[in-house]
């Protein structure tokens, strides 16, 4: 029987015991819309393979009186893991194996933290009914994903964060519910991690250009899977393309002031998990970006060629440098500008980020 | 002229002005091709790439194009954050630098409380931009800051002590003059909550400690606006022979860049930075830093780990707690020194901790160590906690919750169950730990929430973790049942890891609840035979 692919998606805006956010749940609906669009993760919306879990659709929906009150908790997140459980178990008994489906996308956002146990690369959600003398209602997302994984109810499994990581000393991740994991399962199985921030740091929201709150995170990861991360001569946006991409391109979805503060970490966390490249969609039309290019005055008037990529991939365009701008339309790479038959080079990059890449910043 | 052969490998040279620095060589879409620490050297063929330069949260790139020569490129020193207003440094203004100079240089006006050592404590606050929150800068950039003895006494109030600049780059800054040893700076904040460290002072060394302000945004939905306060997590120690301070210390420089790496545990120890460790260094604090960040490499490089902690004992003696605590990563008995008083670093904590697990003796109960070992905060690199007559104060049971009367013991028990559950082995499935929390704890008691951080609802947890992990089961038998719970020093070496508590404080909270655990177990057991009894007589009855 062929295997479906599932998603859990998880935005907590209102927390009554601890600092309200803005992002998450408008960045668990844009993740949602991605996952169950055609183009996108192509999970059909009716199927009910993708489960979205958000404020907003809590009832009672906030406001709550205290945080005690406050949803979604732990149980509404865990019940849907269990589904999977279940389900994993029922096909085991129709006879085709103990797994659950090809693919599995866990989105996260919200406040979060890395428990003090188990030791390594663990990241929490904290639920909507946690405060600061609270951190044990949370959800140990890395602890599900690796418990998923090492069961084989996946082949893939694809999980992202965009929670700050402070470090919570004495505060062991909870359990999860069914026990150790199982051997067995799917014979590949391979997993995708990222998050916001490195261990012991915070992840951002901001205000965005289309005038709302948004996570840097989600909001850099979304442009990826909506096509910028793509290779550019394949199309495909694999766990490699879109690892790289973030790692560039998240710094320039802070604000201009962020960006240039040293304290701050721009990039992501996407830990090397030994699994290799897959790929996790592909876009039909490889994107591209309109760039204006300022002409240094040596450059201006004389021959170019427009340099991309290296070896037997070396790609050498002749262009015509009139005046003091060119524009050139490209997909995003590192690319050079080399007046021919001259020693003179200006690197420049297509990022992605097309406010970003009206102008690009030029090396030499 | 010929074509050059584009696929000919080239050399490409990129050397980092700082030893610290780390260097990415990525390809046209930004894929990692390589990374290196100071110096990077390749061969690729001819191309277009990019460099990346990382230092702190400071980075530059650069694109090239490598065509059918070699390449060298060289790049200055990064502007990094760091709370010292050292040269070069992105948070550097002149009047900090001329304020740090005067106040340690000849003839400086001292706080005088004993001899032998020195302490100055340099708080600074400057406009970093915050236009959006509009948050005031400090007047006074020490407020509530003080420096303790071990036991608590106020020694020097910094917020009254220190001379204070209110201009528009604030500062306060005092010097000290101490006698060697260890000191407990304390912040208390403007809610009264307070949070202390360890600075230990070395002999005939001066000791510098600089602090910026952070931006504390108040939890809940009430009026209180954000508001900035001293950053004791995100402070910045220098250990010097020199008393006045320097701003053009390149050394200095590479001991904030060790510090920024090991709070965020990112591994860049190599070529020239590697080397200075491995000789003799003048900087006590990159040694200590150096030695942590070897320890985060996956294969420890034992022989320059030794060299670091040898070098170290000559500087500083064979009492620094960090350094002493460091010298028991390697071997549990690498150290005498017993840990009355912590280590200023939390890594540092951690080693010692651990090796309790073997050596108990090493935190005693009820010596400060033992005593704080429950308020330890969480961040890196220092171990900051907050004191213990605060953290008893603040207990979780706190009043208001749904208007109920909690029973403590019988809260206590349904703990004790949950802890029980997992030291049943895993053929008993009369009860679990989740369907405890689920069912029972959660129902009954709305008011578990607020236990959750509880310690011994952690031991339950890490007890769970211990089976899921390592698929072992804790040893139950007729004899561990007297007086206390036994466990194999595995998983005591387990439970003071995760715990982050010294085994006496790990085997205090076990055994407290013992009678009570062994009491039910038996009722369990009895039980259990029971029903396998009778399970198996209505087998026998079906089968006849």
């Amino acid at each position: 029987m062929a295997m479906e692919d599932w998603a859990i998606v998880v935005g907590i805006t209102k927390y009554p015991g601890l600092t309200e956010l803005n992002g998450p749940e408008r960045d668990a609906l844009d993740f949602f819309s991605w996952v169950t669009s055609a183009d996108g993760g192509g999970i059909d919306p009716a199927s009910g393979r993708a489960k979205l879990i958000i404020s907003s659709k809590c009832i009672p929906p906030p406001p709550y009186s205290d945080y005690i009150k406050a949803q979604p908790r732990m149980d509404d997140i865990i019940e849907t893991l269990l589904e999977l459980h279940s389900l994993a178990l029922q096909n085991l008994k129709n006879g085709d194996g103990r797994q659950a489906g090809r693919r599995l996308y866990l989105y996260f956002a919200g406040h979060g933290f890395t428990p003090s146990f188990p030791l390594g690369e663990q990241v929490a959600l904290l639920t909507a009914n946690s405060s600061e003398d609270v951190y044990g209602n949370h959800i140990p997302g890395t602890s599900w994903a690796d418990w998923l994984w090492t069961s084989g109810y996946f082949e893939e499994i694809l999980l992202f964060m965009d929670c700050c990581r402070d470090y919570k000393s004495g505060m062991a991740a909870n359990p999860i519910v069914l026990g150790p994991p199982k051997l067995g399962g799917a014979a590949v199985k391979k997993r995708f991690y990222c998050f916001a921030a490195e261990w012991g740091k915070e992840s951002w929201e901001r205000k965005m250009p289309d005038g709302k709150i948004h996570g840097v995170f989600t909001t850099t990861l979304m442009t990826g899977l909506r096509g910028a991360a793509c290779d550019k001569s394949t199309g495909e946006i694999t766990t490699v393309s879109l690892r790289s991409y973030l790692k560039q391109a998240m710094p320039f979805f802070f604000s201009e002031k962020d960006r240039n503060d040293p304290r701050i970490q721009k990039d992501p966390i996407v830990p090397d998990k030994g699994d290799g490249d897959f790929k996790i969609t592909e876009v039909k039309d490889i994107p591209t970006y309109q760039i204006t290019i300022n002409l240094p005055a040596e450059y201006q008037n004389k021959p170019l060629q427009l340099i991309s990529g290296s070896g037997a991939q070396m790609k050498i365009t002749d262009l015509n440098g009139a005046g003091s701008k060119l524009t050139l339309t490209l997909p995003r790479a590192s690319y050079t500008l080399k007046v021919k038959d001259e020693a003179l080079v200006l690197g420049f990059e297509v990022k992605g980020i097309e406010t970003q890449d009206a102008t690009p910043k030029l090396d030499n | 002229m010929p074509l050059p052969n584009w696929t000919t490998e080239v050399k490409l040279t990129v050397q980092a002005e700082e030893p610290g620095t780390e260097i990415f060589l990525l390809d046209d879409q930004s894929r990692v091709l390589k990374r290196e620490v100071g110096r990077l050297e390749t061969s690729q063929a001819p191309g277009v790439y990019k460099i990346k330069l990382r230092a702190g949260y400071a980075d530059r790139e650069e694109i090239i194009f490598l065509e059918a020569a070699a390449l060298t490129k060289s790049y200055p020193a990064l502007p990094f954050y760091s709370p010292i207003p050292l040269d070069g440094t992105a948070a550097r203004t002149e009047s900090h630098v001329q304020a740090a100079q005067r106040l340690t240089g000849a003839g400086a006006t001292k706080v005088v409380i004993g001899e032998g050592s020195s302490l100055f404590v340099f708080a600074r606050d400057f406009p970093c931009g915050d236009d959006e929150n509009q948050i005031p800068l400090v007047e006074n950039p020490a407020q509530g800051l003080s420096i303790a003895s071990l036991t608590g006494e106020t020694l020097v109030d910094l917020q009254e002590k220190s001379e204070v600049n209110r201009g528009p780059e604030p500062w306060a800054g005092c010097l000290i003059q101490v006698d060697p040893g260890s000191y407990v700076l304390r912040h208390k904040a403007p809610d009264g909550r307070i949070t202390e460290q360890l600075i230990y002072a070395p002999g005939d060394w001066h000791t510098r400690v600089f602090l910026t302000q952070r931006v504390v945004v108040p939890s809940g939905a009430g009026d209180e606006k954000p508001s900035r306060v001293p950053d004791v997590q995100g402070a910045a120690m220098l250990v010097t022979r020199d008393q006045e301070f320097r701003a053009d210390d390149p050394t200095a420089r590479l001991v904030e860049l060790a510090r920024l790496n090991l709070s965020s545990r990112r591994q860049v120890l190599a070529g020239s930075l590697r080397e200075m460790l491995n000789h003799k260094f003048e900087q006590p604090m990159l040694g200590i830093y150096g030695a942590h960040l070897l320890l985060l490499e996956k294969e420890l490089d034992v022989a320059l780990f030794e060299v670091v902690i040898k070098n170290l004992r000559n500087l500083l003696g064979n009492s620094h707690p960090d350094v002493e605590a460091l010298a028991l990563a390697t071997s549990e008995d690498g150290s005498s020194h017993v840990f009355n008083t912590p280590p200023m670093l939390r890594a540092s904590w951690s080693l010692v901790v651990r090796a309790t697990a073997k050596r108990p003796n090493l935190v005693p109960l009820g010596s400060m160590s033992g005593q704080l070992a429950d308020c330890v905060l969480g961040n890196e690199p220092w171990l900051t906690w907050m004191p213990p007559r605060q953290v008893k104060q603040s207990s979780p049971i706190a009043e208001g919750v749904a208007g109920s009367q909690l029973d403590q013991d019988a809260l206590t028990s349904d703990l004790v169950a949950a802890l029980e559950a997992f030291v049943i082995p895993y053929k008993s499935t009369l009860i679990t730990l989740p369907a405890l929390i689920g069912d029972v704890l959660t129902e009954q008691y709305p008011i578990y929430a607020k236990l959750v951080g509880s310690a011994q609802e952690v031991i339950a947890k890490v007890i769970y973790w211990i089976n899921a992990e390592y698929g072992i089961s804790l040893e139950h038998s007729a004899q561990t049942r007297s007086s206390s719970l036994k466990f194999t020093d595995r998983q005591i070496e387990t439970l003071v890891d995760s715990l982050g508590l010294p085994r006496y404080n790990v085997e205090q909270l076990l055994n407290k609840n013992a009678p009570s655990i062994h009491a039910k177990l038996e009722r369990l057991e009895k039980e259990t035979t029971i029903a396998e009894a009778e399970k198996a007589k209505e087998s026998a009855n079906a089968a006849s």
